[in-house]
């Protein structure tokens, strides 16, 4: 009897089924191939416990029970289904993990179209003037893989209704009276400029090219400060002592301005400290307040404020509450 | 003088047989323990063949019993390791009470691989669980055969080699749970 054979053996030992020519044909083989040696000292083990008489009794029994069914059909195997859930349920956690670690974390704010299109103020022509570039008009942005709960909808958006203080008034009818200086934080020169074509373009009377945007109007992200002093968006959830900031981008010009939730006064200006928010480009970072948040051991409430610049949306301005905690990305 | 060359013949043959299994025992063991603990683990095995049965002369005797022998001088290795915390370091006032009822150590295992049997075989195919009840009723492949209507018992070989490797599949790839 050649080794496969004798393999072919190997259960009937522990059952104690094999004849005497049986067994001397598997031991011998057994001898001869360290394997098939290996093989049957493990056997021990079942033979051990099938010599067990209660033991022995109770794998009848379950034996003599009717199997639970256990078909050839592929749709009725438990383990097919176990790894197809076990896969599936992999797959989910490998996505979630993979976006909750994606950043920035956006919040995305979103307005409603207006429910009637308002027509657009008459341009005065004054054909003398110089011509001013006209701003880029502002295409709705795709927000970076924005996770499902940190979008608000409309009607998150809105105010509360009585238990909260009004946010911040309304802007200035023309902003181009509004001195830059006061409240513009000089990022870079893109941002300048931009500022400065959008200054333009307000004092020309465009205000209202974005009043049916659809896209986000305001995103933001946590930045944390690190050692040198510069922040930049942190692998990992803050901490209690972090300095972090918030870095907002919203989509269309407006006065931005950050609000601290106060248990017992309600919401309270925190950014910037004059009534007047902080001017914004579209489409260009800033990043407020000028001194950081301290990351305590519980979670503050802050409130992101954009009132759009164009005037014929002031009436409608755009709210985030953003809640900044240990443990906790906003 | 003639029987004494059988003697001689029957010595000679049980030395080789020993020699044979020695190897085995200690290449099997080699492969769970440190090899110098194996060896000597397979030189405990030999003495015992050859002090208390020393009358054994054929394999069919000889094999079985070395491997039980195997099987009990290794969890003895374990126990042993485990209580001297090669393995683990259990503060000392953790360390748990040796009991007076019969080893739970080895009652544990055996309820745990009783369990485990038992919820294998539920999933198994008729046909190996009708196969498998047969050889635990003490029956021989031959009246197996005859049983199930099979035309050779060749075949009864097959099934049961396809039903014990699905059943050790079920189980995990081995009956018992390596610690």
């Amino acid at each position: 009897m050649t080794s496969d054979q004798a393999r072919k053996l190997l259960g009937g030992y522990a059952t104690n089924s094999l004849t005497e020519a049986e067994k001397k044909a598997l031991f011998e083989a057994a001898l001869d191939d360290q394997e098939l040696f290996d093989a049957l000292q493990q056997e021990e083990a079942l033979k051990d416990l099938l010599a067990d008489p209660p033991s022995r009794t109770q794998v009848q029994q379950a034996l003599a029970t009717p199997a639970s069914r256990a078909s050839s059909a592929w749709w009725s195997r438990g383990w097919l289904w176990g790894g197809l859930a076990g896969a599936v349920a992999a797959a989910v956690l490998m996505v979630a993990v993979i976006r909750s670690n994606q950043q920035p974390q956006y919040q995305a704010a979103r307005l409603a179209p207006p429910a009637a299109p308002i027509p657009a103020a008459p341009i005065p022509a004054e054909p003398s003037r110089p011509a001013v570039p006209a701003p880029a008009q502002p295409k709705p942005r795709k927000v970076p893989a924005v996770t499902r709960d940190a979008v608000q909808t409309d009607r998150e958006l809105q105010p509360p209704a009585t238990a909260l203080p009004a946010p911040p008034p309304p802007p200035q009818p023309a902003p181009a009276a509004v001195p830059q200086a006061q409240s513009f934080r000089q990022e870079d020169v893109a941002r300048a400029r931009a500022v400065s074509a959008l200054s333009g373009a307000l004092s020309a009377g465009t205000g209202g090219i974005v009043a049916d945007l659809k896209a986000p109007l305001l995103q933001y992200s946590l930045v944390k400060r690190d050692l040198e002093g510069t922040y930049s968006v942190p692998n990992v959830r803050p901490q209690p002592g972090d300095l972090v900031r918030l870095r907002v981008l919203a989509a269309v010009a407006g006065y931005l301005s950050l609000a601290q939730f106060d248990p017992s006064g309600g919401w309270k200006r925190l950014f910037p400290a004059a009534d007047q928010g902080l001017l914004v480009a579209p489409n260009v970072a800033a990043i407020i307040p000028d001194s950081p948040i301290i990351v305590t051991d519980t979670e503050q409430k802050f409130r992101l404020t954009l009132v759009r610049a164009d005037t014929q949306a002031a009436a409608a301005p755009l709210t985030v509450d953003v809640t900044i905690g240990p443990g906790k990305a906003p | 003088m003639a029987s004494e060359g059988v003697e001689k013949l029957r010595a000679g043959s049980r030395e080789e047989l020993l020699g044979k299994l020695r190897e085995r025992i200690v290449s099997f063991a080699a492969s769970r323990i440190q090899r110098d603990a194996a060896e000597d683990l397979a030189q405990e095995v030999l003495i015992l063949l050859h002090e208390k049965y020393g009358h054994l002369e054929r394999l069919e005797d000889l094999l079985p019993l070395s491997l039980k022998i195997v099987r009990f001088k290794m969890m003895a290795f374990r126990r042993k390791a485990q209580r001297r915390g090669e393995y683990t370091q259990v503060p000392v006032d953790e360390i748990q009470l040796t009991g007076h009822s019969n080893d739970p150590f080895e009652a544990a295992q055996q309820r745990e691989m009783r369990a485990r049997l038992i919820a294998a075989i539920s999933k198994m195919e008729e046909r190996c669980r009708k196969l498998f009840a047969l050889k635990l009723e003490g029956k021989t492949f031959a009246e197996i055969q005859d049983v199930l209507g099979a035309g050779s018992i060749n075949t009864i070989y097959t099934w049961d080699f396809r039903c014990r490797k699905h059943l050790l599949e079920l189980m995990g790839g081995a009956w018992e749970i390596s610690r």
